[in-house]
C-alpha cells in the first residue's frame, strides 16, 4: 500500500505512551498521530552478556533485573491501527476532513494484559469492533464484542450477524459498563490496569509481577509452564481472580469490558431461583459445568461471603422475559441484538436466603456419581492433567466430595510448589544472599479462606458423612459402572497430584468422621466408607495446612531476627530450612522437621525472655508441630548452649539439660539426636552422650514390648477397630526405624573414635576427637565399652563385639568384654574357624566359664585340619594349623576347666547342704 | 588556608552541562521543545515527544535507564522523516483496521 508523501504532509504524534513489559513482548511504544491512527512500535534489542549482568545482581537490584538486554538505535513498525471512526478508503482518499465532530478519534490506546486485541471487522456506520482472543490457552472459541465509544450508539443488527466471524456473545461473554463519570483521572488508571483483575494483596502468591527467579516457583505444570491457577482455565481460575477487564480509552469516555466468570453466573442463577423459584437455569449450568465443578462452585460461593459477583443484568431481563412467556427450554439465553446494547453489569453480594440456596443445591446435588463429567472441562485438556487433589487410581467419589477436594485443590494451588524461604540466589557465583518470605497478608487470606472451608465442613457434618437414601441405590447401582481415574500406577509421575492418603498423616487429634471408632466388619457399605475415609483425610489435610500457615505467619512476622539466626545455625540444617517447599511440609519427615526446627530457632534465640509462655502458646496453637516434649528438649538444649558460655555453673546446667534429655528420651527424633552431638563435643560430654544413645534404645526397646503385647491384643478381638490396626504398625515400623537408628550412631562413635585412635590426624579436616591426647582417648574408649557393656541388649553387645573383630582387637576383646551374647557373635563373624574357637576358648577360661570353655577346648583339641585335597597339597607341604604341643596344651585346659567343674558342684553340693 | 592534601585531578575545563543531573540533557535539544514524557518502568525506558518549533515536526527520543534504571543513556531519535519514510513503504498486512 502506498501513500503519497503529499497526503502525509502534515503526519504529525500528538501523543506517545509507553507499553511496558506486562502488556506486550515485543511492542515498546504507542505513537498516536493527528489523524487518530496509532502506530506501534518496536525497538530492537541486544542481549546483554552475563558477566555484565553479575556485575549488578545485588539484593538491592533484585527486584528491578528485568531486563537482560541493552537497545539499540533502530526500530521497526510493528502495526498500524487506523482511525475508528474511519474506513481504510476514508484515510486513503484523504477523507479525514469529513470527519463528524461529534463522533471523536480515539487519541490513546491501551493493549490489554490478557487481551491481544486483533480488530478484525469494522462496520462504518457505527463503529463496532470486535476483539479476538484472549488468553490463548484458555478459551478457543472466543470472539468478542464490545462497543467502543459510548458515542456510537445505533447500532445495526443486521452486520452484525452477517459477518462471518460473530458468534453469539454467551453470558459470560462479554459486558460493558460505562464508569468515565466515576472515575476522576484517567492516567492513574493506566499504571493500575494489571491489578484490576488479580487482587493487589495477592499479586505476590499469584505469581504476578515477580522477577524471573521467583516465578519458576509458582509454576504448576512442567510441560506447560503456566502458573498455577492460569493454567486450570476458567473454572479454576475463579477462586481467586476477579473478572478479567479490558479497558479502553477514548477522549470521551473509558469503557470497561469484563468478562464474566462461571461463578458470576452461577451466582445469578441461584439468584432467578431464590426470587422466580425456577432451577431450570441452575439445571443448565450443572450440565455444562459438570456436577463436580458446580458444587466446587457452591462451596466457593457458600465460603466467600464478602464477594462481590458481576451479575449481567442484561440477561437476568432477558430470562425473566423468557420465563413469562414460556416454561420450557432455556436455550434462548444468548443476547438478542437489542439487548446487547443495555449490557450493564451489576456488582453484587450474596444475600442469606443466596447462601443458604447454595447449601442446599450444592447436598442435592452432591451425592450423586455421574459416570461421566458432563461439560466443560471435557473439551480442555489441562484440566484433566493437571490440579486435581485426589489420589491416583482412585475411583470417582461423590460429587460433593469431589467438588470439596477440587475447591480445596485450588485454594492451595499458588502456594502449594513454592519454597517456603526463598533464597535470592544466582546462578554462577555464590551470594551474598537474602531470603524471601511470603508475605503475611496473603497468607492470612488464603488461611482465612481454609478456615471457612473447614467451618463448612464442620457445619454441615452430617449431611456430609450420610449420603440419602435415593441417591444410595442409584449409585450402588452403578457402582460397578463407575469409572476409576487411570493414571497409571506411578504416582511419583504426576507430581501435581496430591495424595490426600499420605499427606494428611500426621497426630490424628481430631478425627472429623467418628470412622476411627467403629469397629470391622459391621459396616459393608463400601462408597460410602470410601467418601468418609476421603472426607475424614481432607480436614485433617485442612487441619494441618492451617497450622503450616500459622507457623509460618509467625516466623515471618520476625523475619529479619529469623534470617539472622538461619545463617548462625549448622549449614546443612540452613540447607534444607531452604530448599524445603510448602508441599514438602506434607509430604516428608524431613522438611517437617524444617518447621520443627525452624519454632525451635524462635523459641531459643528469638525470645529468649518469654521462653515458657512462648512455649506452652507454640503447644495449644501448634499441636501438629510441637508438643510438650518439644518444649523439654528445647529447654534442654537452650540448657546446654548456656553451658558453653557460662563457665562457673556449667556442671549445674549441664546436669539440669541431661536430666531434661533424659525425661523426653523416647521423644528425640533421629535427626535431633545428630543434632546434639556437637553440643556435646563442645563440652566434652562424650561418655554421657553414649549414655544418651543408651537410654534411647532402651525407652525404645520397651515401647517395641508394648506395641507387640497391644498387637497380640488386637489379633485376639474379633471386631477391632477399624484404624486401630494401621495406626499400630506405623507406629512399629517408625520404632523399630529409630532403634536401629540409635545402635547404629553408638557403633559409629565407636567407629569415629577408633580412627582417632588408630591412623594420624589430618591437619587439613580435623576429625572430632583429634583434639584430645591419645591417652584420653583410650581411656575414653573404655569408659564408651563399659557404658554399653552395663546395658544388656542382644543387638548392641552383638555389634560392639563384631566392632572389636573388625579392628582385629582380640586381647581387647578378651579383657573387656563380658557378654552373655558372645558365642553368637563370634561365631557368626566371618573369620577363620580355629581364630573364633581361639578366641572363644580364651575367653571362656578367663572369666571362668569353664562348661563352654571345655567343649571349646576339646573341639580345639580335636580340629580336624582343613583337607587340601590332591597332589598339590602334597607339593606345597603346607605347615599344620594347629601344632601338636598346642593340641596339648588345649587338652591341659580342657581337663583344668573339667577339674574346677567338679570343684564348683562340690562346692554347690556342700553350700546346698 | 593551606590545605597541601588536596589536588585537583583533572585540568579539563569542566562545561556546565557536566555539572547539572544527567537527565537535565534532555532539554539541551535545539528548537525542540517537549512535550510529553513516558517512562516504560519495567523496561526502563524513557520516551519523550518533542515537537518543533516549525510546524509538523516532531521527533520523538528514546533514552536507556539501564539494567538498573539507574543510568541514562541516549538511544536513538524517532524523527518526522524516518516515521513517515516507513510508513509509506510498510508492507500492507501491517495496516490494520482498529
Amino acid at each position: 500500500m502506498k501513500i503519497e508523501k503529499t497526503e502525509l504532509a502534515d503526519l504529525q504524534v500528538t501523543s506517545i505512551c509507553a507499553i511496558d513489559r506486562r502488556q506486550a513482548d515485543e511492542i515498546c511504544l504507542l505513537a498516536v498521530t493527528n489523524l487518530g491512527i496509532r502506530v506501534y512500535l518496536k525497538i530492537a534489542t541486544e542481549k546483554i552478556p552475563d558477566k555484565e549482568i553479575a556485575k549488578h545482581e545485588t539484593v538491592e537490584n533484585i527486584g528491578q533485573l528485568f531486563n537482560y538486554w541493552r537497545l539499540l538505535p533502530r526500530y521497526e513498525i510493528v502495526l498500524i491501527k487506523l482511525p475508528i471512526v474511519q474506513s481504510a478508503s476514508q484515510i486513503l482518499m484523504n477523507q479525514n476532513s469529513l470527519l463528524p465532530s461529534n463522533k471523536t478519534k480515539l487519541t490513546s490506546g491501551l493493549v490489554s494484559n490478557r487481551y491481544q486485541l486483533k480488530q478484525s471487522e469494522l462496520s462504518k456506520e457505527n463503529g463496532l469492533v470486535v476483539a479476538d482472543g484472549s488468553d490463548p490457552t484458555v478459551e478457543p472459541d472466543g470472539i468478542y464484542a464490545f462497543m467502543l465509544n459510548s458515542a456510537f450508539q445505533s447500532l445495526n443488527a443486521k452486520k452484525y450477524s452477517s459477518s462471518p466471524y460473530m458468534k453469539r456473545p454467551t453470558p459470560e461473554s462479554i459486558s460493558i459498563i460505562s464508569l468515565s463519570h466515576e472515575y476522576e483521572t484517567i492516567e492513574s488508571f493506566q499504571s493500575k490496569e494489571s491489578r484490576l483483575f488479580v487482587p493487589i494483596s495477592l499479586s505476590n502468591l499469584l505469581g504476578h509481577n515477580l522477577p524471573k527467579y521467583f516465578s519458576f516457583d509458582r509454576l504448576m505444570g512442567i510441560k506447560t509452564g503456566n502458573l498455577a491457577l492460569e493454567s486450570l482455565g476458567d473454572v479454576a481460575k475463579q477462586t481467586y481472580y476477579n473478572p478479567s477487564l479490558l479497558t479502553v480509552f477514548t477522549n470521551q469516555a473509558i469503557d470497561f469490558i469484563v468478562r464474566i466468570r462461571p461463578i458470576d453466573v452461577l451466582f445469578q442463577m441461584l439468584d432467578i431461583q431464590v426470587r422466580l423459584d425456577s432451577d431450570i437455569g441452575f439445571r443448565s449450568f450443572v450440565e455444562k459445568y459438570g456436577a463436580a465443578d458446580t458444587c466446587a462452585m457452591l462451596v466457593q460461593l457458600y465460603c466467600n461471603k464478602e464477594q462481590w459477583y458481576y451479575v449481567n443484568t442484561a440477561a437476568d431481563e432477558e430470562f425473566r422475559n423468557q420465563f413469562a412467556r414460556s416454561d420450557t427450554g432455556m436455550m434462548g439465553m444468548g443476547m438478542n441484538r437489542k439487548s446487547l446494547l443495555d449490557f450493564q453489569v451489576k456488582c453484587l453480594q450474596p444475600y442469606p436466603e443466596l447462601i443458604e440456596q447454595a447449601a442446599m443445591n450444592f447436598f442435592q446435588l452432591g451425592d450423586l456419581i455421574l459416570k461421566f463429567e458432563t461439560g466443560y472441562h471435557i473439551h480442555n485438556e489441562l484440566y484433566d492433567t493437571l490440579g486435581r487433589v485426589i489420589e491416583p487410581e482412585k475411583r470417582k467419589y461423590t460429587s460433593k466430595v469431589e467438588g470439596l477436594i477440587a475447591y480445596f485443590g485450588r485454594l492451595i494451588r499458588p502456594i502449594w510448589n513454592c519454597h517456603v524461604f526463598n533464597r535470592w540466589a544466582f546462578i554462577g557465583h555464590d551470594v551474598n544472599a537474602s531470603v524471601e518470605v511470603f508475605k503475611k497478608d496473603e497468607l492470612k487470606l488464603l488461611r482465612k479462606k481454609l478456615i471457612d472451608l473447614k467451618s463448612f465442613m464442620l457445619h454441615h457434618n452430617l449431611l456430609l458423612l450420610t449420603m440419602r437414601d435415593e441417591f444410595e441405590e442409584y449409585n450402588l447401582k452403578n457402582s460397578d459402572r463407575i469409572p476409576f481415574y487411570e493414571r497409571g500406577a506411578d504416582p511419583s509421575q504426576y507430581p501435581d497430584y496430591v495424595n490426600l492418603q499420605r499427606m494428611s498423616e500426621g497426630r490424628k487429634n481430631v478425627p472429623y468422621s467418628d470412622m476411627s471408632n467403629r469397629k470391622m466388619g459391621i459396616i459393608d457399605d463400601t462408597l460410602v466408607l470410601e467418601d468418609q475415609r476421603t472426607l475424614d483425610n481432607l480436614y485433617l489435610l485442612i487441619e494441618r495446612v492451617i497450622q503450616t500457615l500459622d507457623v509460618l505467619i509467625l516466623i515471618i512476622s520476625d523475619r529479619n531476627k529469623m534470617i539472622e539466626c538461619l545463617y548462625n545455625i549448622d549449614f546443612s540444617e540452613c540447607e534444607t530450612i531452604l530448599n524445603a517447599r510448602f508441599s514438602d511440609v506434607f509430604r516428608e519427615v524431613e522438611s517437617q522437621y524444617v518447621l520443627k526446627s525452624m519454632l525451635f530457632i524462635h523459641l531459643k534465640r528469638c525470645h529468649s525472655s518469654n521462653f515458657f509462655d512462648l512455649g506452652r502458646s507454640f503447644i495449644s496453637n501448634f499441636p501438629q508441630f510441637f508438643t510438650e516434649h518439644d518444649l523439654t528438649i528445647c529447654e534442654a538444649e537452650r540448657k546446654l548452649e548456656q553451658a558453653i558460655l557460662n563457665l562457673p555453673e556449667r556442671q549445674a546446667l549441664v546436669n539440669e539439660g541431661l536430666t531434661k534429655l533424659n525425661q523426653c528420651i523416647a521423644h528425640l527424633a533421629n535427626k535431633k539426636i545428630v543434632q546434639l552431638f556437637p553440643l556435646f563435643r563442645e563440652l566434652g560430654l562424650f561418655p554421657e552422650y553414649a549414655r544418651l544413645l543408651i537410654q534411647r534404645t532402651k525407652a525404645l526397646t520397651n515401647l517395641a514390648s508394648g506395641v507387640q503385647k497391644e498387637k497380640s491384643n488386637l489379633a485376639e478381638n474379633s471386631h477391632p477397630p477399624l484404624m486401630a490396626k494401621e495406626t499400630i504398625s506405623a507406629i512399629e515400623l517408625e520404632n523399630n526405624h529409630d532403634l536401629t537408628f540409635t545402635r547404629e550412631q553408638i557403633i559409629k562413635l565407636l567407629e569415629e573414635l577408633q580412627a582417632s585412635i588408630s591412623t594420624k590426624p589430618v591437619p587439613k579436616n580435623p576429625r572430632v576427637f583429634d583434639f584430645i591426647s591419645q591417652e584420653e582417648r583410650l581411656k575414653l574408649r573404655n569408659k564408651l565399652v563399659l557404658e554399653i557393656l552395663n546395658f544388656k541388649d542382644k543387638f548392641t553387645h552383638i555389634s560392639l563385639i563384631k566392632w572389636f573383630l573388625k579392628h582385629a582387637l582380640y586381647s581387647e576383646l578378651i579383657d573387656e568384654i563380658k557378654s552373655d551374647f558372645i558365642e553368637d557373635a563370634v561365631l557368626s563373624e566371618t573369620l577363620p574357624e580355629l581364630m573364633k574357637l581361639g578366641i572363644l576358648h580364651k575367653y571362656y577360661i578367663k572369666n571362668k566359664i569353664y562348661d563352654k570353655g571345655y567343649e571349646i577346648a576339646i573341639k580345639l583339641a580335636n580340629y580336624k585340619e582343613s583337607e587340601s585335597l590332591g597332589v598339590a597339597s602334597l607339593i606345597a607341604l603346607k605347615p599344620p594349623e594347629i601344632t601338636l604341643s598346642e593340641r596339648i596344651n588345649y587338652l591341659r585346659d580342657a581337663k583344668y576347666c573339667l577339674e574346677n567343674l567338679e570343684l564348683q558342684r562340690i562346692k554347690k553340693f556342700d553350700f546346698n547342704k | 588556608m593551606k590545605n597541601t592534601d588536596l589536588k585537583r585531578l583533572s585540568d579539563k575545563k569542566q562545561r556546565i552541562e557536566d555539572y547539572l543531573p544527567d537527565f537535565q540533557q534532555l532539554f539541551y535539544t535545539n528548537n525542540y521543545t517537549i512535550v510529553q514524557l513516558s517512562y516504560d518502568e519495567t523496561r526502563h525506558i524513557l520516551y519523550a515527544l518533542a515537537h518543533d518549533t516549525n510546524p509538523g515536526r516532531f521527533k520523538i527520543l528514546v533514552y536507556d535507564l539501564g539494567i538498573t534504571g539507574q543510568n541514562f543513556e541516549f538511544v536513538l531519535e524517532i524523527t518526522h522523516n524516518s516515521l513517515k519514510n516507513r510508513y509509506i513503504f510498510l508492507p500492507k498486512f501491517l495496516l490494520k483496521l482498529p
